[in-house]
């Protein structure tokens, strides 16, 4: 998460939203964003594991979401996908959101 | 034959097994993002459909508060 928000500039300046998603409860996830002064919301998909499990990234034997990120184009598809390792990579993330941005500002 | 047969089996498995990234979505680009309707750290819930169309949106999953990244 650390990285994302270091990142945020860069999705910022290309008008991205960002959304981190953990099978946390809000509580959990509130102190976590306070103890790394996140900028950006996190959302809880605690109850059912449904959303992580609608984007296929769920860990059923840990309860857990696997670290991956999904840029979403304007016309609501995948645009890009990436999987983090240890560390969140982000780099690939952020030139998608460039790429859409651009591809934004270049349509009528 | 049989063992060879049991080799070329095993080693078309592994190759299955190697071409899978570690951590991938049965989802591909390309794809329609599954909507979404979750409560949010900043109070409310936040609907993906309300932000398709504005902007584009990382939605970026990860294991559990207090990990590193």
């Amino acid at each position: 998460m650390k990285a994302y928000q270091s990142g945020m500039q860069k999705f910022q300046a290309s008008g991205a939203k960002v959304f981190a998603v953990s099978t946390d409860n809000t509580p959990s996830q509130k102190a976590f964003a306070e103890s790394l002064s996140l900028s950006f919301p996190l959302l809880s998909d605690f109850l059912d594991r449904k959303v992580s499990q609608e984007y296929g990234v769920y860990i059923a034997k840990a309860g857990i979401a696997n670290r991956v990120t999904f840029v979403i184009d304007t016309d609501g598809k995948i645009d890009f996908i990436e999987g983090g390792g240890d560390a969140m990579k982000i780099m690939g993330a952020g030139d998608a959101c460039d790429r859409l941005a651009h591809k934004k500002a270049a349509s009528p | 034959m049989r063992s060879s047969r049991y080799l070329m089996l095993a080693s078309a498995m592994s190759i299955v097994a190697f071409a899978q990234p570690p951590t991938s979505s049965t989802l591909k680009v390309g794809d329609r993002a599954p909507d979404f309707t979750l409560p949010s750290t900043e109070g409310g819930r936040v609907h993906l459909a309300d932000y398709i169309g504005k902007s584009t949106v990382v939605v970026a999953f990860f294991p559990a508060a207090f990990t590193g990244g």
